[in-house]
């Protein structure tokens, strides 16, 4: 495959950020782990988590040599890294390792940030190494696992989103149809939908009734409307300003305070929904910026 | 030389083998096209014959051989539209992605669960 002519998307995942071909799909994805497959056949792999306290490159690579021959019977050793590795990794502090199966090697990175300490375990599958040496360079070059403005980007399956890094993922789930990012903080839960495809949904309901039949919502009755049109729908429900429901709303389980805002993209046959739930008054530049950072890509 | 005891066994593919896969539609399945565009698919079931057996027992006198129908929904009839023969099921999901403007990974999801209910009912095959 000609990886020049290929056109690239980013790929962003909670906290990790890299180019890859356009042909190359998310085939399975965790809280920190990313497999990028072509042509249904595992291409690349990312690990990644924060470490406490020093970071040893040394600890990693024995406790991965020692997965490898237990999982694969492969054995997996240190090698130095090629000089353009080298090069497009020069922020971090890195260690090279391959291994040599059968029909399959693999060849990667062990990352530690000192800015973040984050580290980043990225290991390519490769049947004619020749090939993704080019790619591997370009994709590793690109790749980035923290942001100078404390957000955090999602961008998988055609959805890019941008949230405060205060939020943390709490659970993901991408289904045929379905996707649903959901986030919490000590203020917040954050849940991001997209439901597909909207000509679908939308044949014989409109915005509203959608709303109801994919949120469940403790609820009998909806909330009141605050705008609508044809394009958007957005509710809100918010105790009355009193002491005493303020500091009710406190104590109680259920946040008081929600609000939730649906959108059709005609032009990508989808509809997005934004659903905020907090104990104390909803900011609406949050909501706003939560809402403009969502889109499709 | 090994010789399989009554069970029939399973070929187990790879997704990606599966993909290259073309599905056949069974020839003895009756497809109805419904006011809506919708499909409406009548199959053959046969009952086992120890359940014929019982029913004629209780005095049912029926053919063996009954049928079933199946109401394909909108992107269930599109799919069925596109198995024409000679696209494989990674072209199905292609062509079903780009008509509903859905990831590829997305379609090939409920693609796949959906050809995988229908072979489960013997409605296709996979060539």
């Amino acid at each position: 495959m000609d990886y020049g002519q290929t056109p690239w998307m980013e790929i962003a995942w909670n906290g990790i950020r890299f180019m890859a071909p356009a042909d190359w799909q998310v085939g399975t994805i965790g809280k920190h782990y990313l497999m990028l497959e072509e042509e249904s056949r595992p291409v690349v792999e990312f690990k990644w988590g924060k470490v406490k306290g020093a970071f040893s490159h040394q600890a990693h690579l024995s406790r991965l040599a020692d997965l490898h021959k237990k999982k694969l019977g492969k054995a997996v050793s240190e090698c130095p890294l090629s000089a353009e590795w080298e090069e497009a990794l020069g922020k971090y502090r890195a260690t090279g390792f391959s291994w040599q199966g059968n029909t399959i090697c693999g060849k990667g990175v062990i990352l530690y940030c000192p800015a973040c300490q984050n580290a980043t375990l990225i290991q390519f599958y490769q049947r004619d190494s020749s090939e993704t040496e080019e790619v591997s360079q370009r994709l590793l070059s690109s790749f980035q696992d923290h942001r100078e403005d404390n957000q955090i980007v999602w961008s998988v399956f055609g959805i890019r989103a941008t949230t405060p890094h205060t939020l943390h993922l709490v659970r993901h789930r991408f289904e045929a149809g379905r996707f649903e990012m959901a986030f919490k903080s000590k203020e917040h839960k954050v849940t991001l939908h997209r439901w597909g495809p909207a000509s679908i949904l939308l044949s014989n309901q409109d915005l509203s009734e959608l709303a109801g039949t994919m949120l469940q919502h403790p609820w009998a009755e909806p909330y009141p409307v605050i705008a609508a049109s044809s394009k958007a729908v957005e509710w809100s429900l918010a105790p009355p300003p009193t002491i005493w429901a303020y500091w009710w709303n406190r104590i109680k389980a259920k946040p008081s305070f929600q609000w939730f805002r649906l959108w059709h993209l005609e032009e990508r046959n989808c509809i997005f929904g934004v659903e905020i739930q907090g104990r104390i008054p909803l900011d609406p530049r949050f909501l706003d910026r939560i809402c403009t950072g969502y889109e499709c890509v | 030389m090994s010789v399989s005891k009554g069970k029939n066994r399973t070929v187990q593919l790879t997704r990606a083998e599966a993909l290259k896969c073309t599905p056949i539609k069974n020839t003895e399945i009756k497809e109805e096209r419904l006011e809506t565009g919708e499909v409406l698919l009548t199959y053959p079931i046969k009952i086992r014959p120890w359940a014929a057996d019982l029913a004629r027992r209780f005095g049912w006198e029926g053919n063996r051989v009954q049928s079933k129908k199946l109401h394909l929904d909108e992107l269930g009839t599109t799919v069925w539209d596109l198995m024409d023969g000679r696209r494989s099921a990674q072209q199905i999901i292609k062509r079903f992605a780009g008509k509903y403007q859905l990831h590829t990974r997305e379609a090939e999801v409920g693609v796949t669960r959906f050809l995988r209910i229908l072979g489960k009912r013997g409605l296709i095959g996979l060539k």
